[in-house]
């Protein structure tokens, strides 16, 4: 009893010191992504090849995701964050944050993404409808995200069944 | 008298046995099989609901990562499809509940989730199970489920069901095999059994009852006991009976000797008068006056020249005529006095012969029944005692009340009376001349098939120690006695269908023998009574 009363209280003092942020938790939830998606093999040099998050634009979330993956390791990868200025740079990542700033020019960087085994990932809502692969967007303060699960097919990625369960799944609008 | 399994019948007690022998068998079996199946049915269970877990965690792994409780009570959700699952809960690493589900609807999450360890535990009728929720080799929470234990019970009755079902098949089985089995031990105990009572009951051969049967086991081994049993039972019969028969012929010849001494006893009671006839006849011959009548002879003789002037003038011839009246009639008295004698001699002689032949046909049936007067035996014997009643001065009293005819055998009749009344007379006290001797033989009816001849004096007595040693044979307080008299005369009467009794208040009051004898179908008959002083 003394114990259970001990851990709610120690629960509640972490929650208070590091009440996440919207900006963590979606650098969380890019890491979380890592986790829950494959790529083709032929997208590692090696087994212990890094995982690179490449940050196309700028985005605020690029600091809150290197704080974050700092910490982590997925698969027995590190994770590693590069700052790109162009798409053709990010084809060689693993994942690909399209910043904020790139909000207008998201059908012509998915469409110099096609075809590579690169996760892209916006914060610009209708990126995953533009051809992208993930986008957030909030519901009721809570942080979701939409997939578009046919452009990560195209892709060569698997993502895990569970993920496409939690996210709200889109297809590309407007045709290719 | 309580119940006892041994006095079943060998039949049921074998029954019993295989049914008992079956059932225990069955019920360990049983048993041991419903532990292994009780433990193999809840390791199922746990590796049942352990799979569930393992599939909720796996499917948790996502909605822990994203944080989306939703998801996770949903995953939780697939629990209904398992009714015996209770409750569920999926905790995140560092011990909150992340979302829970109960069968019953309550949201919150069971107490005892929460304390729950990686593992299984049984308690109170509630199986809970903690598994780890890990992805990508980190830790990202537990999931803990409990499950009630109906499943387990609801198979475990099932199972007692059928073992149940099973137990009553077997047992049917059991008691119909027993059944069938037993006769092959039964049987050959049952025809020893049954040999054996007719073995018990029967006279003949016994070797004839031997029970045929060849078996190497111990049932056979019972029966050539048995067989032996009887072939030693046969062959000590066989020397039984030979035994028996030389130890009639060695009765026979004792029971000779006691009639011999018998007869020599009645006859010496007989001969007792005899001998007193005798000498009185002698008396009375060596006192004759018939010598008187040589003289008379004598003196007629030498007169015989001048016999009329003899018997005319002489002072003797004139007396002679009336001399010789006297002596004639002295003669005569003498000739009745020694008729008399000899008839009683004759009578005497008569009984003894009779004894004496009766004893020698020695048929016990051989007897001559007749209807006789009972008071004419009675005064028989009293008649065959005279002497020895007026020699020892002993009064005879006759008391004789009217009773029918009897049909026996006169002479035993006589011959136990005659005892009775000797005995009596032997009885009387010489020690005190002040004491009275008197004998009184009463005839009386008794019932209406039997006469009592009562002999009463007032002798020594018997002392009530005695009473029935006096009809034993050799039993005798007379210093001359031999001890049979009464003996022969109990059995004679008890042969004739009466019997014979004594009684006394005890030394010197006296004693009373009583002789009991039956009417004869006969004498019914020819119902006459008859006058008391016939």
């Amino acid at each position: 009893m003394l114990a259970v009363l001990l851990a709610s209280l120690a629960s509640g003092v972490a929650l208070a010191a590091d009440a996440p942020t919207v900006a963590q938790v979606k650098a969380t939830f890019i890491v979380r992504f890592v986790q829950f998606v494959e790529w083709p093999a032929s997208a590692f040099k090696s087994a212990d090849d890094a995982i690179v998050i490449a940050v196309l634009g700028d985005d605020p979330l690029a600091a809150d995701v290197e704080k974050t993956i700092a910490s982590e390791r997925v698969n027995g990868r590190a994770l590693q964050l590069r700052h790109v200025t162009s798409p053709d740079d990010a084809r060689r990542a693993h994942v690909v944050l399209v910043g904020r700033s790139e909000a207008a020019r998201v059908p012509a960087i998915v469409a110099a993404l096609r075809g590579a085994a690169v996760l892209s990932v916006s914060d610009v809502e209708s990126f995953a409808r533009q051809g992208g692969m993930i986008a957030f967007f909030a519901e009721n303060d809570r942080i979701r995200f939409d997939i578009n699960q046919k452009e990560a097919e195209h892709a060569g990625l698997v993502v895990n069944s569970r993920l496409l369960n939690l996210a709200r799944i889109v297809g590309t609008e407007g045709g290719q | 008298m309580h119940w006892r399994f041994g006095d079943l019948s060998i039949q049921r007690q074998l029954t019993a046995f295989g049914l008992l022998a079956s059932l225990g068998s069955l019920l360990v079996a049983g048993a041991a099989l419903l532990a292994f199946e009780l433990r193999s049915l809840s390791q199922a269970m746990v590796d049942e609901l352990a799979r569930t877990a393992s599939v909720i965690a796996a499917n948790a792994t996502v909605a822990i990562s994203f944080d989306n409780a939703a998801d996770a009570r949903e995953i939780l959700a697939t629990l209904r499809t398992q009714p015996h699952v209770e409750s569920g809960c999926i905790f995140r690493f560092g011990g909150d509940a992340f979302a829970c589900y109960d069968r019953d609807g309550d949201a919150t999450a069971p107490a005892p989730l929460a304390s729950a360890a990686d593992g299984h535990q049984w308690a109170d009728g509630h199986l809970t199970l903690a598994l780890g929720i890990v992805h990508d080799g980190k830790r990202l929470g537990t999931i803990v489920v409990r499950s009630d234990t109906g499943a387990l019970h609801g198979l475990v009755r099932q199972y007692l069901a059928v073992v149940g079902l099973v137990f009553l098949a077997a047992a049917g089985v059991a008691v119909w095999l027993s059944a069938r089995l037993q006769r092959f031990l039964s049987a050959p105990i049952l025809r020893l059994v049954d040999a054996m009572s007719r073995v018990s009951t029967t006279e003949r051969r016994r070797l004839d009852d031997a029970v045929d049967l060849e078996r190497a086991d111990e049932i056979g081994l019972l029966v050539r006991g048995f067989n032996d049993m009887l072939a030693e039972i046969d062959r000590r019969d066989a020397e039984l009976h030979r035994t028996h028969q030389e130890l009639v012929v060695t009765s026979r010849h004792a029971g000779m000797s006691e009639v011999a001494t018998d007869v020599l006893h009645n006859v010496g009671n007989v001969l007792n008068s005899v001998n007193v006839s005798c000498s009185l006849v002698a008396d009375r011959l060596r006192e004759s006056k018939l010598a008187r009548l040589t003289r008379v002879v004598e003196l007629l003789r030498a007169h015989e020249s001048d016999l009329p002037t003899f018997v005319a003038e002489s002072r003797e011839g004139k007396l002679l005529p009336r001399y010789l009246q006297l002596l004639a009639d002295q003669l005569l008295d003498e000739r009745q006095t020694m008729l008399a004698e000899v008839g009683a001699l004759t009578k005497n002689i008569d009984h003894i012969k009779v004894i004496v032949s009766q004893q020698q046909s020695y048929a016990r049936t051989a007897g001559m029944r007749e209807m006789v007067t009972v008071a004419q035996i009675v005064d028989d014997a009293l008649q065959l005692n005279l002497t020895s009643l007026t020699r020892h001065k002993v009064k005879a009293e006759r008391d004789f009340a009217p009773v029918p005819r009897i049909c026996v055998d006169r002479h035993r009749v006589l011959q136990i009376v005659v005892n009775l009344v000797s005995n009596a007379i032997q009885a009387m006290r010489d020690d005190d001349p002040t004491a009275e001797r008197r004998v009184t033989i009463t005839i009386e009816p008794r019932g209406t098939d039997s006469v009592a001849i009562v002999v009463r004096d007032t002798g020594v007595g018997i002392s009530s120690e005695n009473l029935t040693n006096v009809f034993r044979h050799g039993f005798t307080t007379k210093a001359q006695g031999h001890g049979f008299g009464l003996h022969s005369a109990a059995l004679a009467a008890k042969e004739m269908g009466g019997t014979l009794t004594a009684e006394s208040d005890g030394p010197n009051t006296g004693a009373t023998f009583t002789l009991e004898l039956p009417i004869d179908d006969r004498a019914a008959i020819a119902s006459e009574t008859e006058g008391a002083a016939a």
